[in-house]
């Protein structure tokens, strides 16, 4: 029983800031500068300020079901059949941007790797996934409580572009005022609400549900700063116009920082932090997939549909033909999923809150 | 079961090993690849490339293998209607694949940069690695292939001699060094344009030198900056070190005293002011006196002013005559004068912004104002 | 007569006949004759049936205890392999002697087995009543006193085999700290562990293990502070051992251990009685065996397999830069090879260019693949390492020899390896000898393999591949209930003050918390840096 696994407060924090960076730091610049240009890091705060206070907001309506994930209160809560297929909506989409990943990924690889077939990734990946998946979740927990190499490594990053970073880059700044970032808050938080609706999914695993505060706040404002961080060296490095025609810009931004004389090439720190985000983004997708998919049809030993389940990502992430149509999918299911299903947790709460007072009237007036 | 499973997977893997799959390719396979040329050819729409690579054992002499004695480097050239095509033809000739990552200087010859040079770069923006770093010279007065043949003689090898040669311009300020991604960012703005170092041959071919700075207006060579307008080029963006400047001195016979520039900080105020384009620029400058051919005592005070008062109505006149000379000769804003305007002026930016450099930067006031003091002397504080 | 075959445990039982508390003292409950449990009144009989139970052992000495030249009282039995003659001599014959001179013949007959009883002056001695009992003692060094017409012997220790004295131990050598090492006995061990231990709360449980053997093993722990549920499960897992024989510890550790088919050990061994005391006042449980001077120790967490008992000893700066050293060697002895043979065949690009220019030059001509070429050298590393250890000492240096100055020195002038390949091998040995635990060193020397292979098929992608898939195997493991990478994973952030470094002593206020249940101070809560007297103290003003 996946929610009989009981997480600590630490893991909790870790879980978060891992959903939140995961391996977003790659593409974040693209949809920050899309709309908002080079005040895009704006985006990116306001972005993952929105996702912490709905994660906030989604601690007290977790509480209610207690032992209960996500997927199991949404029924009871707004009615059996659209709670069931939102539910498999959710579940769904975490499948398939479980398959998303994967697949970016073996991209990513594939500037490095140009002649290997990019099943090796994938496989090779979900070989690690399988694994993790298979061992539990509080062993999920514990890799996670890797992340802080992660960020470090960012922040190293950054750090390391610093003397090469011209600050006049970001002037002038909301040049068109504030309009083009409230576009582009919808990706940002899209981004930010995938963090949200997985702690929804692993909630009931949190053995001090009172302390979850501590752990939104934390991981998101991790997660959140350390984007933000890369978002400016890389701006500030190559500047908005340019960056905005670079496919993967943290890469660019590795390959151009020098150390010294002779450590250049700091494109193995990025490869060494890429595989174990890769493995614990596509792990905090599969999951929910995994573990909901049964729940949703009240079907608990999930370690057994990891197998087949696990071949389906593996055959969807060879189903976009190149690279954009990856992208379209990605941004597709962000925008008109994740967004609302994120926007729409305050609601739930305050749904739930009226459910309660009227069942409370409804025990007063029985009494 | 576990371990019987570890032991295929060990067993498939080693094979897999055996056969050298994929993307393995061992380093004495490769032929790395230390500079790059592109020259003009004779016959339309074709490019010439020109490779050197590095022959390593013939770099290393250590105890352990005896050195054959033969050149350090091999070049190859080959043309091709892309730069594609022509590495490709280059790879007819080699006996390995090449290996472009670890290229230290792309050469380009002067015709071919008149010509334009966004289109030739195309390439090395789009390959996935080792591009950023790629110093960018151009060749001056001379076929970019000539560079391949010479063998420095205190570098490995010419494309780690040429790029030391125009980032040393901390010492000889010469050049204005330019990566490869410097030179991107700036091809894909309006409101500047690059400038690239160029190197020469000197007469008898043997070795090569830094002979000053091309200046592009967009990605076309135009004209260049000799050693003095370079200098006062470094001074203006900020990346001047060790400029030596020479002025007479300010009483006695006029005998010259050399000033080497200790630090300096120029900082820029753009004005529009009833339709006319004004740039304040102000310049503080730190320089030391190293060096005077008079027997004057200069150290007293109001000498000392009189002199960086001199010094300063230098750097002013040739400031303007430089800013100048690249809004009427060459109409190319080298100064990124445009990304200031862009920055205080928004809005009129918008209306500037398509013909900037053709239309309004000749049209910019430059207001150039100096300021010099002169903290030290040297060792000595009198000439004997 | 029938006898079980001994089963070789396969599937552990799930709870058999548990042995949690054995009496005192303890001696196997085995039956040897069915027949021969309880005494007969004949002496003759007795001496015979013992005779025939120890299938007429030659080392087995028969002295009559007599009045007169043909009155015999009593015989005394002992092994004489086992025994040290003296103190039957001293401790038991002269007693008889004296007894016999003073008292008289007459009035030794009748209250014989009281009057022996008290006149003997050996200090251990206890009353058999059954033959199963008496055999068991002759087995275990004793002598055994039987007398006619009595129903029970009197058991006499009297071991006295020649012992290995205390030493300093060979695999775990300080610079600073203790010189004495475990030895192959368990009573000697046990002392050297109670004489640093003082305190009434420490614990020594024996059981005898070993059908054949009969081992005695104990197991140890502090009563107030090693956590009760992790004792419970050490004795539950002890107790369901069945096996012939226990020969060293290593018998008794895959008996018990959590993971076992991980090449990462989840139970410690130590030599060095410190050691075992650090850790039992951590509150881990020790068990040591009789015969071995190896000493076992759990719950046990990754980190520790990189620490050395010289860290505590040291002072803390320099303990923990060592300490940091050895991560780094951990690190570098698992990929080094790896990491080298991604960047010659797949990341060149990630080698600066004078060094990739130096490794391109050496590797000219070399015929091998660089994971080939790496394999090679990795096995012949490994063999000349077995080989050195294996043999007598002054052979072991002459093979080194061979192995460093002349297959080295010949392999690279004959261009069958290259220089650079010889240097990252060494260095990863270098790395691999930095590791101050065996076992640990064991993991990554055989991890190393895959390590290259997987690096020779997909480079870099493979070496971290391979660290991710090691990362969550390792987050897997327990030992006895302990997370195997706390507490960094999971974070406890007050026990990380032992981990990466080692913070001074009044820094460490408690004991690692993943181990414990309770009474986790161990040092008074205001302990601080330790300042210098204020006038206050020197009774100044």
């Amino acid at each position: 029983m996946f929610t009989q696994e009981k997480i600590s407060l630490n893991q909790a924090t870790a879980l978060n800031t891992a959903a939140g960076i995961g391996t977003v730091f790659l593409i974040v610049t693209q949809p920050a500068l899309e709309t908002a240009g080079r005040d895009g890091w704006l985006t990116i705060i306001f972005g993952y300020f929105t996702g912490m206070l709905i994660g906030l907001l989604l601690i007290p309506l977790a509480k209610q079901f207690p032992g209960k994930t996500f997927v199991q209160y949404l029924p009871e809560l707004v009615g059996f059949l659209p709670g069931k297929l939102i539910a498999l909506a959710f579940v769904l989409t975490y499948g398939v941007f479980s398959a998303m990943l994967l697949r970016q990924l073996a991209e990513v690889m594939g500037l490095i790797y140009v002649e290997t077939p990019s099943i090796v990734f994938t496989l090779g990946l979900m070989v690690l996934v399988l694994y993790v998946v298979r061992s539990g979740f509080e062993v999920f927990a514990r890799v996670t409580e890797a992340v802080p190499i992660i960020f470090l490594s960012l922040f190293f990053l950054a750090v390391l572009a610093l003397p090469d970073i011209q600050w006049t880059n970001f002037l002038p700044i909301l040049e068109n005022g504030v309009m083009p970032i409230l576009k582009g808050l919808p990706p940002m938080i899209a981004f930010a609400g995938e963090a949200v609706l997985f702690m929804a999914f692993w909630f009931p695993t949190l053995s001090q549900p009172s302390e979850a505060k501590k752990a939104v706040i934390a991981g998101f404002s991790l997660a959140g700063l350390s984007l933000t961080i890369i978002f400016i060296a890389t701006v500030g490095v190559f500047g908005a116009a340019q960056t905005q025609t670079m496919n993967y810009p943290i890469f660019d931004l590795a390959d151009f920082i020098l150390v010294g004389d002779f450590l250049e090439e700091m494109e193995l720190l990025l490869m060494i932090i890429w595989v174990p985000a890769s493995l614990l983004k596509v792990t905090i997708f599969f999951y929910p997939f995994l573990v909901g998919l049964g729940q949703l049809f009240n079907y608990h030993d999930y370690k057994k549909l990891s197998f087949p389940l696990a071949g389906a990502v593996l055959l969807i992430s060879h189903l976009p033909q190149n690279l954009f149509q990856r992208i379209e999918i990605g941004h597709f299911l962000d925008l008109y999923i994740i967004f609302p299903l994120t926007m729409s947790i305050p609601f739930l709460l305050l749904l739930s809150l009226i459910r309660q007072r009227q069942r409370r009237q409804g025990d007063g007036s029985a009494v | 079961m576990i371990l019987k499973y570890c032991l295929i997977l060990m067993q498939a893997l080693f094979f897999l090993n055996m056969t050298g799959c994929w993307d393995a390719l061992d380093i004495s396979r490769r032929a790395i690849v230390s500079a790059i040329c592109l020259d003009e050819v004779d016959e339309p729409g074709q490019i010439l490339v020109g490779v050197q690579v590095i022959i390593p054992q013939n770099l290393i002499s250590g105890q352990g293998q005896q050195s054959q004695g033969g050149a350090p480097f091999a070049h190859y050239l080959a043309h091709g209607a892309t730069w594609i095509e022509a590495m490709r033809n280059i790879e007819t000739q080699l006996t390995r694949s090449l290996f472009l990552e670890k290229t230290r200087v792309l050469i380009i010859s002067q015709n071919l940069a008149a010509k334009g040079i966004a289109d030739v770069v195309d390439f090395l923006s789009r390959s996935p690695q080792g591009r950023h770093r790629i110093r960018v010279v151009i060749a001056k007065e001379a076929p970019a292939r000539r560079f391949l043949e010479i063998i420095h003689p205190l570098e490995k090898d010419t494309g780690s001699a040429l790029d030391l040669l125009v980032t040393n311009q901390e010492i000889h300020s010469l050049t204005k060094p330019v990566s490869f991604q410097e030179l991107m960012g700036c091809l894909s703005e309006r409101n500047a344009s690059p400038v690239i170092p160029m190197v020469g041959l000197s007469t008898d071919e043997k070795y090569f030198q830094a002979e000053g700075t091309g200046v592009f207006r967009y990605d076309r060579l135009v004209g260049w900056l000799n050693r003095k307008q370079t200098q006062t080029y470094l001074l203006l963006r900020n990346q001047a070190r060790n400029v030596v400047l020479t002025v007479d001195a300010p009483k006695g016979p006029p005998k010259p005293v050399s000033l080497k520039l200790e630090r300096s900080a120029t900082s820029y105020q753009p004005v529009i002011q009833e339709g006319r384009l004004l740039m304040q620029i102000k310049i503080e400058a730190v320089f030391e006196l190293t060096e005077q051919r008079t027997v004057i005592d200069l150290t007293k005070p109001e000498d000392l002013k009189a002199l960086s008062e001199r010094l300063a109505a230098q750097i002013k006149g040739d400031v303007h005559s430089l800013i100048t000379t690249a809004q009427t000769e060459y109409q190319s804003d080298i100064f990124h004068f445009g990304s200031y305007f862009h920055r205080k002026y928004p809005g009129q930016w918008r209306q500037m912004k398509e013909n900037w450099q053709e239309e309004f930067f000749p049209l910019v006031e430059a207001q150039a104002e100096a300021k010099v003091n002169i903290y030290r002397t040297g060792l000595t504080n009198r000439p004997f | 007569m029938k006898t079980r075959k001994p089963r070789i445990i396969k599937n552990l039982p799930p709870s058999p006949k548990s042995i949690n508390e054995p009496k005192e003292p303890s001696l196997p409950e085995r039956r040897f004759h069915p027949e021969g449990e309880l005494f007969s009144s004949s002496l003759e009989q007795n001496v015979q049936r013992l005779r025939d139970s120890l299938g007429n052992a030659s080392d087995l000495v028969i002295r009559n205890l007599e009045i007169t030249p043909t009155e015999v009282i009593g015989a005394v039995l002992w092994l004489d392999s086992l025994v040290e003659t003296k103190i039957i001599s001293d401790h038991i014959l002269r007693p008889f002697m004296e007894l016999r001179e003073k008292a008289g013949i007459e009035n030794l007959r009748l209250p014989l087995a009281a009057e022996l009883k008290n006149n003997i002056t050996a200090a251990e001695l206890f009353e058999a009543s059954t033959m199963e009992q008496v055999v068991a003692g002759l087995l275990d060094g004793k002598a055994v006193i039987i007398l006619d017409k009595a129903t029970q012997a009197f058991v006499v220790t009297a071991a006295g085999l020649k012992e290995r004295s205390v030493e300093e131990p060979e695999t775990e050598v300080v610079v600073r700290g203790p010189r004495e090492g475990f030895t192959e006995s368990l009573k000697t061990n046990t002392g050297l562990v109670r004489k640093r231990l003082r305190t009434p709360h420490f614990r020594v449980e024996t059981f005898v293990l070993g059908k054949q053997t009969n081992t005695k093993v104990s197991l140890l722990y502090l009563a107030n502070i090693a956590n009760p549920l992790v004792v419970a499960e050490v004795k539950n897992r002890i107790s369901r051992i069945r096996i012939d024989g226990v020969i060293e510890s290593s018998y008794i550790e895959e008996m018990i251990e959590d993971a076992p088919f991980t090449l990462f050990p989840t139970i410690d061994n130590t030599e060095r009685p410190d050691t075992l005391v650090a850790q039992l006042l951590e509150g881990r449980v020790g068990i040591m065996i009789d015969g071995t001077p190896f000493a076992l120790t759990g719950p046990v967490v990754f980190w520790q397999y990189l620490q050395a008992s010289e860290d505590y000893y040291l002072r803390f700066p320099m303990a923990s830069f060592i300490r940091i050293l050895r991560y780094l060697a951990f690190l570098a002895s698992l990929v080094l090879p790896s990491l080298y043979v991604a960047g010659v065949t797949f990341h060149p690009a990630m080698i600066p260019i004078p060094l990739l220019i130096t490794v391109a030059s050496a590797r000219e001509g070399v015929p091998f693949p660089p994971v080939f070429e790496a394999l090679l050298m990795e096995l012949t590393f490994e063999g000349l390492r077995e080989a050195g250890v294996r043999m007598p000492r002054a052979i072991g240096q002459a093979v080194s020899i061979v192995g460093a100055l002349i297959l080295g020195e010949a392999a690279i002038t004959a261009n069958i390896v290259s220089p650079a390949m010889v240097m990252v091998v060494a260095g990863t040995a270098i790395a691999s000898f930095i590791i101050p635990s065996p076992d640990a060193a064991i993991a990554t020397r055989l991890l190393r393999f895959p390590m290259l292979l997987l690096a020779g098929t997909i480079g870099l992608f493979g070496v971290l591949w391979g660290i991710v898939l090691l990362h969550i195997h390792l987050c897997t493991l327990r030992s006895f209930g302990v997370p195997y990478l706390s507490p960094v994973f999971p974070a406890n952030y007050n026990s990380l003050k032992d981990i990466f470094v080692r913070a001074p002593h009044w820094a460490m206020r408690s004991r690692p918390e993943s181990v414990l249940w309770r009474k986790n101070r161990r040092r008074s809560p205001d302990t601080g840096p330790p300042l210098p007297p204020t006038r206050k103290d020197r009774g100044g003003e």
